[in-house]
Parts: C-alpha cells; structure tokens; sequence
C-alpha cells in the first residue's frame, strides 16, 4: 500500500486529516505533518523525513503539500531523492478522499499521485456559473 | 539598491513570494545562505516557486559581490537564515534602510518575543549593534502585521519565559 504524508501550514493537515476520516472512515499510513510558524526548514525537512519512514510500507509514499512554492513544498522536494516518492502540491479533501478507491484499486505509487492529482483539479469550479448555465438550460 | 534584508529560516516561501515580493515591487531576490546554495534539490524548490520574471540568485555569502549589489539599479530583497547570517553580509558595509525579522525559529537559548520570531541574549546584542548604525531593525511577518520596534522586542525578551 502507498504510504501518504500530509505537509501542510498550520493545522492544515491534522484537521484535513480527521475531516476526511469522518467522512471515508480511518485512512492507515496516513500521517499529517504539521509546519508552525516558528518551525524552519531544517525541523519540517526533519518532521517530513520522519513521517515518511512511518507510513513507508516498501511501495512508495505520496507527499501531499498544500501550496506550491510554500515550505512544506519546498521541504518535500528536497527529500525525493531519498526514495521512492512523489509530490503533489494543493491538497484538499477531495483529493483524501479519493485515497480510499485508489488504494482499493491497488494503484502505484505514481498512478496514485495521478489520481489524485486529477480529481483535485476537477474539483476547483466556479460552481455558482455550472448551476447558472444548469438553470438557463432548464428554462429553455 | 537593497530594498531590505529579511531574516528568515524558511528563505524563499509564501509570506515572502504572494506578500513581500508585490509590496516592495522586488526585481531580484538574493538568498545568501551556505545550506541553501549547495543543495541542488533546495535550490531548484526554491527557484522553482518563484515567478518567472523575477531574478533569483542563491549563493553562498562569501561568492556575492555585496558592493555591486548595493549598487544595483533593481530592487533587491535579501535573505539570510539567521541573525548570525544578518551581521555576517552586513559586516561588509552593507547599510540597507530596513533589516527585518521574518522567521527565526525557535532553539537553545531562545526566547519568543513574537508568534514566529525566537531570539537570544546574543541576537538580541547583535541586532542593537546593527540598529545603532542607524539601520532599522523590527519584526514582521507579513507586511500587513504591524512593525514591532526593536525596543519592543528587547521589552518583550526580558519578560519572556
């Protein structure tokens, strides 16, 4: 099974964490990283390292980071060379709980970063304009 | 010319790409930090999330040409990893209008005297001896935060556990 590594701002992560637990039900090798703002690089290079150890069961972990460029990111990047892993940046609850289904499916490690990838940029929308057009639609 | 040099351990990261960078219309960004310029990985990371236009050089203190820098007709926002890191480039004559703290985390010795800014006797000495060259020295993460004076700080230190 892919191990995942939330690195977020803040509370970011536990608190996306438990959300997506409450909705989808435990999720095993998931551990959230959370970066304070008194935290630096070297510490959440250090958090992040350790987190990855801890949910690495020989097939891969997925670093999930919440902004592209902020420091969890930066933190996650400068690990990949110490095995198998992969980043993807903007991680939201949609993509957690797509996490489930991947895992049933017996994705890899990259197929896994993929999915999810795909299914969190499906969901940023301009909702508000989708159910306008739906509405003009069903009034002729 | 040097529009500031910030103190931070994250270097390049959010607070200084989505807020510093707009505010001060910063041309080139020049982190000078051992660690960061001899880990390819950092590096690329760092340069990675910076927007294209803007120029980032990411060198080790002692490789940057600090007279031609002040000289620079851009605009140049420096950063450094620590206070130590501050005294060192300014050591050369570098006289910036505003040193400022953005992230010191905290460590031995260290006492918080804001949410993301930790300082010890010996910072604290060393940043009186950069204020009293007549440079400015406060605390602000954000440029939206209010500056908190050096004078503060040295208040807060002393009451701080």
């Amino acid at each position: 099974m892919v191990g995942v590594v939330i690195a977020a701002h803040g509370n970011y992560a536990d608190a996306l964490v438990a959300t997506a637990a409450g909705i989808v039900g435990p999720l095993d090798q998931v551990v959230a990283v959370n970066l304070l703002p008194y935290e630096g690089l070297d510490l959440g290079r250090q958090k992040i390292a350790d987190a990855v150890r801890s949910v690495d069961g020989g097939d891969g972990v997925l670093l999930l980071a919440d902004m592209f460029g902020g420091t969890p990111c930066n933190c996650c990047l400068s690990l990949i060379e110490e095995g198998r892993l992969e980043v993807v940046t903007g991680v939201s609850l949609p993509m957690l709980l797509k996490l489930p289904t991947a895992r049933a499916e017996a994705l890899g490690l990259r197929e896994t970063a993929q999915a999810l990838l795909q299914v969190g940029q499906k969901n940023v929308l301009l909702a508000s304009d989708l159910l306008r057009a739906r509405c003009q639609a069903a009034r002729g | 010319m040097i529009t500031m040099v910030r103190v931070d351990n994250r270097l390049i990261h959010g607070q200084v790409v989505s807020a510093w960078i707009p505010h001060l219309k910063v041309e080139q960004i020049l982190v000078a930090d051992d660690e960061a310029a001899t880990s390819t990985l950092m590096k690329a990371a760092m340069v990675m999330a910076v927007p294209p236009a803007l120029d980032v050089a990411i060198e080790r203190p002692q490789d940057v040409d600090w007279p031609g820098v002040a000289r620079s007709t851009r605009r140049v926002l420096v950063l450094v990893r620590d206070v130590a890191g501050a005294e060192r480039i300014l050591a050369s004559g570098l006289a910036p209008g505003e040193v400022n703290l953005g992230n010191v985390h905290f460590g031995e010795g260290r006492k918080p005297v804001s949410p993301s800014v930790f300082l010890s006797e010996q910072e604290l000495e060393a940043l009186q001896r950069i204020a009293s060259r007549g440079i400015e020295v406060t605390a602000r993460a954000v440029p939206t935060d209010a500056k908190v004076s050096l004078e503060e700080l040295k208040v807060r230190h002393r009451s701080a556990r």
